[in-house]
């Protein structure tokens, strides 16, 4: 790999980091939560589960091709 | 990164397996509230894995050949079709989870919408890799 492709990775990654890591932490809280015992989830809990698929999908929507 | 990207969606895929499984197996006389359950499970992986790793990978540049990390537009196109019909399907879904009646076949609507949605996981991975 040459040096420019090396620093163009980098520059991607740096770029992605932001994205992906809170994911992973917010993924591992929702699931920990998700499973815990004699958890019931309100119907707060749902809507607001509901309406951050709706708001994600408008940001998916709205990349270009 | 690669690996953070892999273990995102991959992680996803096996909760949603298994989550997926263990409510559908626990034996309970509330089966609606069973039902909703996995589609909670299902719908959290969505949220919480899929879509992040679709915006993600939506950021990459596009594939030209001189960019090792990329985004196959093909591949992006597909995915945005099959998010655009799983959130209509969970949308759909919203009132039986809310009452937890009158399902009529909603909530496994939503379930496959988004396991179709997940096999466009693969194929950006594969091009990631290349």
């Amino acid at each position: 790999m040459k040096a420019q492709d090396v620093l163009a990775v980098v520059l991607q990654l740096l770029a992605l980091f932001p994205t992906v890591e809170p994911a992973i932490a917010r993924a591992i809280a929702d699931f920990q939560k998700l499973f815990a015992d004699g958890n019931e989830p309100t119907q707060a809990d749902i809507d607001a589960l509901l309406d951050r698929v709706k708001a994600q999908s408008a940001v998916i929507q709205s990349q270009p091709d | 990164m690669k690996h953070a990207l892999k273990m995102l969606v991959l992680a996803g895929s096996l909760a949603l397996s298994l989550g997926a499984c263990a409510a559908l197996q626990k034996a309970s006389p509330d089966v609606a509230s069973d039902a909703i359950r996995a589609t909670q499970v299902a719908i959290t992986t969505y949220a919480d894995v899929y879509q992040p790793a679709v915006i993600a990978y939506g950021n990459l540049p596009v594939c030209d050949g001189s960019t090792p990390i990329c985004r196959d537009q093909a591949v992006h196109a597909k995915m945005k079709a099959l998010d655009l019909a799983a959130s209509t399907a969970i949308e759909a879904a919203r009132k039986v989870m809310a009452t937890n009646v009158g399902d009529s076949g909603e909530l496994t609507a939503a379930i496959q919408a988004i396991m179709n949605a997940e096999t466009t996981i693969a194929p950006a991975i594969a091009i990631i890799k290349r």
